[in-house]
């Protein structure tokens, strides 16, 4: 198990350094100038020469690649263009936001999703199963930035009840402002996890062990809970795991609806006024918790699932079973 | 796939559409995205016979006497911030949503199956292509749109040109996948004894046969391309005013979102319902093509 963990872990290097040259590269070729973001139209020659010099822009492509990677891996994300302070501070203070966020999304998702799933399962083609899918199909098709704005109309316009905007600055309020964003981005994941659940159960269902545990004279929710949820459940723990990477990294337009300060609007507003290192160095943390969330999801999934594992356990035990009979 | 087949046999489109046809909903929803897509073409012919008139004079300018009045008979989604009739302004919008995305799509399955099949095909070209892939695959796929948008400029091919960069991974692996199963069957091998190219083997035998995930692959990320584009165009890197796209509309209608909400709902709901008749007809289309299902 931990030869396999170490092997993707290290398989997520090369692709690290391919996502960064790939973001590096697109974004050095823009067709904008980054000297006259910073200094405005009106700079002398001269003063463009040394900003170029400063910045390193001379250099060959490759150079620039390496000298900022060299400073990513120290913890320099480099300079702003607008504000000139560090990126990685603001980029940093931002992270945990997005987090909070997601996290928040996340348990309304499954909280919701797997309980639906399964009763819509255990009753399926009932009126609730057809509902709950219909309600599911209809989630997962809406834009996240809409639904956040009809919240917004609904609950903070209309009815008064919660904030719309920012995020608050005592624990009650964060957690009042949380509450529309998080329903925002939550309501297309608990429909995914929900049919996810859903149709994982529906096959457990029909297993003979099922049949067995009932035969048993273990009761109904018993059965539910230790029989069937416990096996449905690898597919939606790698689904839940999948999609909490894309909340990290794709959350940018619901952080933009709710003026959330993650670090997705952060990346918004540095292409709006075409700051380089502040794109750059989001898009890089962004994809990075991306992958990395991807890369859980196959070791959990390797980890949940007692046959996969039992794979690797069994490889070795047969292993040292050799060794013994050789000894002997 | 033969015409001289025995008996009451059907070619695989045949059989897939009459599984599909059986889908109520599915059928429904086909018949409703036709009809969108009729309309957002005729746009086309009626800017063309009446050389823009109508879009100008109707879509584009403005009566800021007008601005924001709610749903009337006469204007039966309403009037948007500048007093432009917002069911004119929607129809106008589905061209955008619909052919870009489309558009994008194309691309990308024609760029996507390009490099899936050579990847599949050959073992030398497989690493290096698929590397390359879960480089792209490694930025969630809004998020790559918007770097790349961000760093070629917004403009309607560099919006296409994003949506297609970042679909293209998916279709590779889809293609990839169907290849590599496809290439151990026996025709395929009866084929080669016959002395058949490479070339044809992959585009007579290998792409017909792995047409299916391809078909269904193709539905769903049209929803996705169509989203993606809304999304861009409602943070400013897509479509621009005053031209009438569902994202850029619903932009818009953010700044007076205290006075009016039909400018927000409206949109919105074009955008929901065309994703949500594609994800149907997308899951219709899995469920009709999938052999297992066959009774």
């Amino acid at each position: 198990m931990a030869k396999y963990v170490l092997k993707r872990l290290l398989l997520l290097i090369p692709v690290l350094i391919g996502v960064t040259f790939f973001v590096f590269t697109i974004l050095a070729v823009a067709p904008y100038d980054p000297v006259t973001v910073i200094l405005g139209d009106g700079a002398t020659e001269e003063a463009i020469e040394g900003m170029r010099e400063e910045l390193g822009l001379n250099d060959p492509l490759l150079v620039r690649y390496v000298n900022y990677i060299w400073d990513l891996l120290h913890g320099d994300f480099g300079k702003s263009y607008k504000t000139r302070l560090p990126v990685a501070d603001q980029i940093l203070r931002r992270f945990p936001n997005t987090i909070l966020l997601a996290t928040c999304s996340m348990v309304i998702a499954i909280v919701l999703g797997i309980p639906l799933g399964i009763l819509s399962a255990k009753k399926q083609y009932s009126l609730l199963d057809n509902v709950a899918t219909v309600g599911g199909l209809v989630s997962v098709s809406m834009p996240n930035f809409w639904l956040g704005l009809l919240l917004v109309i609904l609950f903070a316009l209309k009815l008064r009840w919660l904030p719309s905007q920012g995020m608050g600055e005592d624990p009650v309020a964060i957690l009042k402002s949380l509450i529309l964003p998080s329903i925002t981005l939550g309501t297309g994941i608990m429909a995914s996890i929900m049919r996810m659940t859903r149709s994982s159960v529906l096959e457990t269902m029909r297993q003979d062990y099922i049949g067995t545990a009932r035969a048993k004279g273990i009761s109904e929710g018993r059965v539910t809970v230790r029989h069937m949820l416990k096996n449905a459940l690898i597919p939606i723990i790698t689904i839940s795991a999948l999609q909490f990477g894309n909340l990290l990294g794709g959350s940018m337009l619901t952080e933009t609806v709710f003026s959330w300060p993650g670090v997705g609007r952060y990346m918004l507003d540095a292409i709006k006024t075409k700051d380089t290192p502040a794109i750059m160095g989001s898009v890089i943390l962004m994809s990075v918790s991306f992958s990395i969330m991807n890369l859980l999801a196959d070791i959990l999934y390797a980890f949940v699932d007692p046959r996969i594992k039992s794979q690797y356990r069994s490889a070795r035990r047969k292993k040292s079973f050799k060794g013994e009979g050789a000894a002997s | 796939m033969n015409e001289t087949t025995v008996g009451k046999a059907r070619s695989l489109g045949a059989d897939a559409w009459y599984r599909f046809k059986k889908n109520r909903l599915a059928v429904l929803s086909l018949i409703v995205l036709l009809a969108m897509v009729l309309v957002a073409f005729s746009t086309f012919v009626i800017d063309w016979a009446t050389d823009s008139s109508i879009y100008e004079a109707k879509v584009i300018t403005q009566d800021l006497r007008r601005r924001l009045e709610p749903p009337s008979w006469e204007h039966p989604f309403g009037l948007d911030e500048f007093g432009r009739d917002m069911l004119l302004r929607v129809i106008w919008g589905a061209r955008y949503s619909l052919f870009m995305g489309m558009a994008a799509v194309f691309g990308a399955t024609l760029l996507g199956g390009f490099l899936g099949a050579i990847s599949g095909f050959y073992k030398t070209a497989d690493n290096i292509i698929m590397r390359l892939m879960d480089i792209l695959l490694a930025v969630p796929t809004i998020l790559l749109a918007t770097a790349i948008v961000a760093a070629l400029g917004t403009s309607k091919i560099n919006l296409i040109i994003a949506i297609l960069i970042s679909q293209t991974p998916t279709f590779a692996r889809v293609v990839r996948a169907s290849v590599l199963t496809v290439k151990e069957q026996e025709y395929i091998e009866a084929a080669r004894a016959m002395g058949a190219s490479d070339m044809r083997i992959i585009l007579r035998h290998i792409i017909p046969n792995s047409l299916s995930p391809l078909i269904v692959q193709c539905t769903m990320s049209v929803a996705s391309a169509i989203l993606s584009i809304a999304s861009l165009s409602f943070i400013g890197l897509g479509i621009q005013a005053p031209m009438p796209e569902w994202g850029a509309m619903l932009s818009n209608a953010r700044t007076y979102i205290r006075d009016s909400w039909h400018i927000t709902v409206i949109p919105g709901a074009a955008i929901m319902v065309t994703i949500l008749m594609l994800n149907i007809i997308g899951d219709g289309l899995r469920d009709a093509l999938d052999p297992r299902l066959k009774n």
